[in-house]
């Protein structure tokens, strides 16, 4: 049976009318999402008995009249870092043998609300500290890495074992895999969505969010998580719009910002050309280009792994004393090394931080949005450690990765990762979209006026 | 590149440092991760060239008392 590759947007429709319904639709995904398993490994879990007592709750309910919105009744994925009652919530880590939730995640609670259907929890990156993802392959190509850390979530949405699916980003694990894997992945505003009951990497830097076939979708799956929660300090009191509100409204007269320097400095030439000319698309569909210089770029590197490292190693101080032996190695090497990290040098990264802040804030007098490449390379071979730069320079992949999506996470700033094109080997290419605090809904409107104009959204892998 | 007023972090040092933390690494292991330590620190370093002021740090704490 081919895949079914509708959006999500297009499958709740189907749904409102039942043309189809939410049995026969999760029924296959998990056909699907069992066919994809051995070649792609996404899931730590498929909850299929779980997930058809969903489906059948979401029929009764829409065959009642009782339609809950666009989530009602659509099979979606959870990163196994997020908990849910009565499964262990593995992190992908032999760490957590001996795990098991008791009570849900926030975002988790929100989309069983929304009438969401989780079929699967999904591979992460050993507790999200990397970008790799390595249990987990490439559905463009399975001799590929999918990036991380949310790898497993943007493998299926990418494959179609799902609609959606919830990832986690604190140096752009969101749209790192997104961006690798082709799909749409959104960080909101730190504190627009609630982190409890997930897992932490770094409390300052974390930040929950969706992976999706479209724009649109990820303006659905933001209404449906976003919201105040007081049992995350992080958390915001601040209303949540209709993100589907004015989404196709073009982008006349947007001031869109073009980096002259830090996203084009060190990257692929042939990701910076589809990038380039997906900003100059941007300019057909009638956006202004600003040219504008980021702040501070030397810094964004140290600020995040000076928050990163130490944050870490005091959520896992207790499990690296009793079970060390049981991390993955990369793992398990920058949690000793946050160990030492002095407290003066954790607040001077917090202080530069606000340097960072004030700095884009300035930035942002002249602009709307800013426009940039997710990441400066397509997804890595599996086992490859470096990108070669055109000047012969040489870059972990962990580093380049980190070094294009961690101004979102220091800023805290929304961005959104859109498919812009495809290399000469048939891999994805993203385009990423940052927009003021809590300004979700113009970072939508830009990336769905650039989705409209192009057609990339219709390649799927063929896998 | 090191910070003009720091020493190395040989893998002795970084022991001592992880014992300070109140974390146990015999000598293989703090020798592995001594290039590892270094290299972070020289760019945590980096940062020493930031003219800070009385910038503030950012911290999440809230007084309010909530559900």
């Amino acid at each position: 049976m081919a895949p079914d590759a509708r959006t999500l947007g297009e499958a709740a429709a189907a749904l409102k009318a039942k043309d189809i319904s939410p049995v026969e639709l999760t029924q296959a995904c998990l056909n699907r999402a069992n066919a994809i398993q051995n070649k792609v490994n996404p899931f730590v879990v498929i909850i299929a008995d779980r997930a058809m007592d969903a489906a059948r709750r979401a029929e009764s309910e829409i065959m009642a009249g009782d339609y809950r919105g666009p989530m009602h009744g659509i099979p979606v994925v959870v990163k196994d870092l997020c908990d849910i009652a009565g499964l262990p919530t593995t992190a992908s880590s032999d760490v957590r043998f001996d795990h098991g939730a008791s009570e849900n995640a926030a975002c988790v609670d929100r989309l069983n609300d929304a009438g969401a259907v989780i079929i699967a929890k999904t591979h992460t990156h050993e507790f999200a500290y990397g970008i790799v993802t390595p249990k987990t392959r490439n559905p463009w190509d399975p001799g590929r890495i999918p990036g991380g850390s949310s790898g497993g979530t943007a493998a299926s949405v990418a494959a179609s074992a799902c609609f959606g699916g919830i990832g986690t980003d604190t140096g752009g694990s969101i749209r790192i895999p997104a961006s690798l894997c082709g799909t749409v992945g959104l960080k909101p505003t730190f504190g627009r969505t609630s982190r409890f009951g997930v897992t932490s990497l770094s409390w300052s830097l974390d930040h929950v969010g969706p992976l999706t076939r479209s724009v649109d979708d990820a303006a659905v799956m933001l209404g449906a998580l976003a919201g105040f929660d007081a049992r995350d300090p992080g958390s915001v009191d601040t209303p949540v719009p209709d993100y589907t509100d004015g989404i196709d409204g073009g982008i006349e007269g947007l001031r869109v910002g073009v980096p002259e320097n830090f996203f084009f400095d060190a990257l692929d030439p042939e990701v910076e050309t589809i990038v380039r000319a997906a900003i100059a698309q941007l300019e057909s569909e009638g956006a202004q280009l600003v040219p504008v210089t980021l702040p501070l770029i030397e810094h964004y590197m140290a600020v995040e792994f000076g928050l990163c490292l130490p944050e870490a190693s005091a959520y896992h101080q207790d499990m690296l004393r009793e079970r060390a032996d049981k991390y993955e190695d990369d793992v398990r090497t920058f949690l000793e090394i946050g160990e030492v990290i002095p407290a003066t040098t954790y607040i001077k990264a917090l202080r530069v931080r606000e340097r960072i802040k004030n700095g884009w804030r300035a930035m942002f007098d002249s602009i709307d949005v800013l426009a940039a490449p997710t990441v400066p390379a397509t997804a890595a071979k599996v086992g490859q450690e470096n990108f070669t730069w055109r000047d012969g320079g040489e870059e972990s992949i962990t580093s380049a990765y980190v070094r294009h999506s961690c101004p979102a996470n220091l800023t805290g700033l929304p961005s959104i990762t859109v498919p812009c094109g495809f290399s000469g080997d048939g891999l994805p290419v993203g385009m990423q979209i940052l927009g003021r605090p809590f300004d979700e809904a113009t970072v939508l409107r830009a990336a769905k006026a650039y989705e409209s104009a192009t057609d990339w959204r219709a390649r799927s892998p063929d896998i | 590149m090191r910070g003009p007023n720091r020493p190395a972090i040989s893998g002795e040092r970084l022991k001592d440092m992880a014992a300070n933390a109140r974390l146990g690494l015999d000598e293989a292991r703090a020798a592995a991760l001594s290039p590892v330590a270094e290299q972070t620190f020289a760019m945590l370093d980096g940062l020493d060239a930031v003219k800070l002021g009385d910038t503030p740090p950012a911290f999440s704490f809230d007084a309010r008392w909530k559900d």
